[in-house]
């Protein structure tokens, strides 16, 4: 057993109300600057759409992540000698079209116009060329369902293989915040040929070097969500970064911290390194949900306590994953899903999938929806969140459901349906966390392992402070 | 009275074409009129600006009305006449530059939420928030309360200059909610004194009439100061108590006005921004808790209910300061000026009239469900009704020449802004179309061969809207929705059809006037101001939808 330390996250998205507060504040402080307009470190999608990049989800087209060949984990974009002819012309990039091109607007013409016969107007001006442009697409712009069209091509509603129209009566969308994952066995990393990506000893954050990154750019199809992007002007690849130096300070990312739904979760993971591969080879693709539930290691165990310190893994560390929100929701109570298992990278965000409301269907003084009732369909959520696998998402939802209907005998002191499956302390515990929790109970996140950097600060005592040592 | 009578004085409001009643003097002060209020986008830059504009409606009416002096066509569109701008002087305080900003005479910039302090309140939830400056208003920009306090002290010097003697009015008022006029129609039978139905007495059979006056060379000395309306007694809705105590503590804590030549010499000074704050949570009931006690005490008078003072009496110590909810946003005291309660509870409307029995500001005392006015009766509304969208043609001649269809127009609230707030930011642009959006059903779209992104035009008689064309089968057939307040100084062409600038979601649209709601003297159907009087309701409209033909982006 070799104990590792993993900062995850868990998004319960009965609460996502698609603001895009949490894209806003990521781009605020991340991605606000020439090379990186693009970029958007977190977006949000509504699902069903093609999303952002376009078709994202298809690996047929990107060849992202993983499969099994013979049994062997292999990257989807080919062997190493396949992917080494691809060094230097890669085919299955994804181009600005497939982003957007992003603009701004002539805002000066509204303020310096001189006197015109009609309005004055701050048309767009691309922010690539700087040229006027037509606005054709954007990092959103399915919001809401708005074009039914691109919506009807998502690629879990043709895996459905239903007869789901997307026409007002069966009609349905949720949201979908999307960061990277911080995968366990990250598809980016293993695509590198600079091994400039790597994942962080202490806390399991991606990251990709900008000293070691040479442009290669195979990450950015390698990574199945397409959460690596290339940075036109400087030439190097970026990525979600976690927002490591708060990571390091205690404090969440800004995207969990600006969350308006209040809907993120972050807290340590503890999971034994030994066994991701075989995790991540699981034969059966909706078998890995499982699978990853295993390496998962019970923080309070005496003796994976005992591998923690031993593979150097600090107390507060322990401690925190002892108390750790997200190890509650993934592993106690199995109401958090990975997103698309499948392309076994073993993602590091969790979802809570969304209940939804009845379908007109039902009557109408149901007053809770049973899971087949709801409006979203069951094998679409599945396709989603767990590989296809219709009974982990069916048992999933009903975990939440029956959290309700303990939650609403307390009030009006009905007697419980049915034998539930777990105690009904326990659904309270979770009513706490996922209906009311405070900032505290929602992140739990350790300082950093500092020893080094503190080193160095030390150095700094008594300059002026503009300076690092050894240079900068 | 007499020269009411006899006609010989009129209101100005029977009459509102004469140059002598136009408004000429706006200010726009934390709104955007032009491009998001102003229902009936058109007819704004028309009368009020005296603008380019898409109005195609005509100066026509079938039914004329009776007591509105009505004047023709040809004296509207003389150079002075209302139909070319009443407005001499458009001032806009704003930190963007949009519709209002774009059609000012005067821009004065004006500090963002993050670059002055203020407070922020609504009876919706039960606390009290502070704006605090972060940092310094940038370039010239100054925040609210600097820029009307540096107003008043120059049109003070200006007035003094031109030795302006005090200038006296009279303001009628309608007839209030919450006074004595609100009995001043029993049985909901309305008599016109101007027919002769009975007697002109003000605030009872027609509008109070106040006298007013207006030293326009004191108004700085006046601005900067807590003046002594309030410095004996207070009131809200009808109760009323004493305020000397708290008028004497805002002087102790805001310090008084030295300049002895000043008028307000000696009272409590409000010269910046966190003075006046604190002057206004020291003397409101939700702030300080001996004016909420004292205003329970006036209730239970008023009421004859007992015991209500102690829903305040807990917190009787406490005064909120703006540098207690700079530390953490407070929640309210229980106050009579609302119903609810915040003891130890969230706050809904009405419990005080349900738990207390603290009647309801009704004719009746009581939830009203039925109202028995005889304009009520006229209407058909004396019970809640459903009333169809009214049915008529958008426009009198369609324009044809492609494929066009009659869609219901609807203007929800916006995802992406707040009203105009923040729709221009590049960022929140970007997350959705980039410019003004209008959905439709796909079906509708279809007949029209519209597809998503492209452009289409909206019209009826009251202008032309061009945008792009959101195709969702999240609408059902026969509307289209048009976000509010997506302001048209972004990314919107010209039309052919206006031949100017395309319009806002406001012109497609216009105001009706509702009869019910201009009852007053009945109870809960008399004036409140924000909450019982005329509305702009502008709903009920039908719109015209094509494809556009050709994008100019007029730019001459
Ligand atoms: S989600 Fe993040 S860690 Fe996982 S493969 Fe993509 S970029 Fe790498
Ligand atoms: S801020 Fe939170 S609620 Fe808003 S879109 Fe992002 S995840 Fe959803």
């Amino acid at each position: 057993m070799k104990i590792k330390a993993q900062i995850s996250m868990v998004m319960n998205l009965d609460k996502c109300i698609g603001c895009h507060t949490c894209s806003i504040t990521c781009k605020n402080v991340w991605t606000n600057r020439q090379g990186a307009e693009y970029m958007y470190f977190n977006n949000v999608e509504t699902k069903p759409g093609i999303g952002y990049p376009k078709h994202w989800e298809d690996q047929a087209k990107w060849k992202g992540g993983w499969e099994l060949k013979d049994g062997q984990l292999q990257l989807r974009s080919g062997s190493k000698p396949e992917r080494l002819l691809k060094l230097f012309y890669h085919p299955d990039q994804p181009e600005l079209d497939d982003y957007y091109e992003p603009w701004t607007y002539d805002y000066e013409t509204l303020i310096s116009s001189k006197r015109k016969n009609h309005q004055p107007i701050a048309r767009p001006r691309s922010l690539i060329t700087q040229k006027r442009m037509d606005i054709k697409w954007g990092p959103n712009w399915e919001d809401d369902l708005a074009d039914g069209e691109s919506a009807r091509q998502d690629y879990n509603l043709k895996q459905m293989a239903s007869d789901i129209t997307l026409e007002f009566h069966d009609l349905f969308m949720k949201y979908l915040p999307r960061v990277c994952n911080h995968c366990l066995n990250p598809a980016c990393v293993a695509a590198c040929p600079s091994g400039a990506i790597y994942k962080r000893d202490e806390d399991g954050v991606v990251l990709v070097s900008q000293d070691g990154c040479r442009g290669w750019r195979h990450c950015v199809p390698a990574c199945p969500y397409k959460k690596v992007y290339f940075n036109w002007k400087t030439n190097k690849a970026e990525k979600c970064i976690f927002c490591f130096p708060r990571l390091e300070n205690g404090l969440p990312t800004v995207c969990a911290d600006t969350c308006v739904g209040r809907l993120r979760y972050m807290g340590v993971l503890l999971y034994d390194m030994d066994q991701v591969k075989d995790a991540a080879s699981t034969p059966d693709k909706g078998q890995i949900y499982g699978s990853v539930l295993d390496i998962l290691q019970d923080p309070n165990d005496p003796a994976v306590i005992r591998a923690a310190r031993k593979a150097g893994i600090p107390e507060n560390w322990i401690k925190a994953a002892q108390d750790s929100p997200v190890y509650r929701m993934v592993k106690e109570w199995k109401v958090a899903l990975p997103l698309h298992a499948e392309y076994r990278t073993l993602p590091m965000v969790w979802y809570v999938p969304p209940l939804s409301p009845i379908t007109r269907r039902v009557e109408a003084d149901v007053f809770l929806p049973e899971v087949e009732d709801m409006r979203i369909p069951l094998a679409y959520l599945a396709e989603l969140f767990s590989a296809g696998n219709v009974p982990v998402i069916t048992k999933t939802l009903q975990r939440l459901l029956d959290m309700r209907l303990v939650m609403r005998a307390q009030e009006t002191g009905d007697p419980l349906p049915r034998r539930l499956e777990y105690d009904v302390d326990t659904y309270k515990a979770m009513y706490r966390l996922m209906g009311i929790a405070k900032y505290k109970d929602r992140f739990n996140i350790p300082a950093g392992t500092q020893e080094k950097s503190r080193e160095k600060l030390n150095q700094l005592q008594g300059s002026c402070g503009y300076t690092c040592p050894g240079g900068c | 009275m007499n020269s009411l009578k006899d006609k010989s004085l009129q209101f100005s409001v029977e009459d509102p074409d004469n140059p002598q009643n136009f408004p000429r003097n706006l200010f726009i002060w934390r709104n955007n009129l032009i491009g998001s209020s102003a229902k009936g986008h058109e007819y704004f830059l028309k009368y009020l600006l005296g603008t380019k504009n898409g109005l195609f409606a005509e100066e026509d009416c079938p039914n004329r009305p009776e007591e509105i002096k009505w004047r023709e066509a040809a004296e509207l569109d003389k150079p002075d006449g209302a139909a070319s701008g009443k407005l001499d002087l458009l001032i806009d305080l704003d930190f963007r530059m949009a519709s209002s900003a774009l059609y000012a005479d005067v821009v004065l910039p004006t500090a963002t939420w993050y670059e002055k302090d203020d407070l922020s309140s609504t009876d919706m939830h039960p606390f009290v928030h502070p704006f605090q400056a972060a940092v310094d208003p940038l370039w010239e920009a100054r925040t609210d309360w600097e820029i009307f306090k540096t107003l008043a002290k120059k049109v003070s010097e200006v007035a003094k200059e031109a030795n302006l003697k005090p200038y006296h009015d009279v303001v009628a008022m309608p007839v209030q909610h919450d006074s004595e006029g609100e009995v001043a129609q029993p049985e909901g039978k309305v008599r016109d004194w101007s027919k002769g139905e009975c007697e002109p007495v003000p605030g009872k059979t027609m509008p109070g009439l106040i006298p007013t006056e207006l030293d326009f060379t004191k108004i700085y000395e006046k601005w900067i100061a807590l003046g002594p309306g309030v410095s004996q007694k207070m009131g809200s809705l009808s109760m009323t108590w004493d305020s000397q105590e708290e008028y004497q503590e805002i002087a102790q804590r805001n310090g008084t006005i030295q300049n002895k030549d000043y008028i307000s010499y000696g009272m409590p000074s409000i010269f910046d921004a966190k003075q006046a704050a604190d002057a206004v949570m020291g003397l409101s009931t939700t702030t300080n808790g001996k004016v909420a006690v004292k205003a329970w005490q006036s209730l239970e008078k008023e009421t004859g209910v007992g015991n209500l003072t102690r829903l305040a009496k807990d917190r009787e110590n406490e005064r909120f300061t703006f540098e207690q909810v700079a530390v953490q946003p407070q929640a309210t005291i229980t106050s009579p000026t609302f119903t609810g309660s915040n003891q130890n509870r969230r706050y809904t409307p009405f419990t005080t009239n349900i738990e207390e029995l603290v009647p309801f500001r009704t004719i009746t005392g009581r939830q009203s469900f039925f109202l028995d006015h005889e304009m009520i009766r006229e209407a058909g509304e004396t019970m809640a009704t459903y009333k169809p969208i009214l049915d008529y043609l958008p426009i009198k001649n369609k324009i044809g020449g492609t494929k066009e269809i009659t869609l219901k127009y609807l203007t929800p609230h916006n995802k992406w802004s707040t009203h105009s707030m923040y729709f221009d930011s590049q960022q929140l642009l970007t997350l959705f179309r980039g410019g003004q959006t209008v959905w439709f059903n796909e079906k509708d779209a279809a007949e029209i061969g519209v597809k998503d992104n492209d452009w289409v035009e909206l019209y009826n008689h009251n202008g032309v809207v061009a945008s792009r064309a959101v195709v969702s089968p999240r609408l059902p057939r026969g509307v289209v929705y048009m976000h509010h307040a997506q302001d048209n100084h972004i990314n919107v062409p010209g039309s052919k059809i206006s031949g100017t600038r395309a319009g806002t979601h406001n012109t497609p649209t216009r105001i009706h006037m509702k009869p019910t709601h201009m009852i007053g003297g009945y109870g809960q159907l008399s004036y409140g101001f924000n909450y019982y009087g005329p509305t702009g309701n502008q709903r009920d409209m039908y719109v015209v939808a094509r494809k556009m033909q050709e994008v100019d982006w007029l730019e001459d």
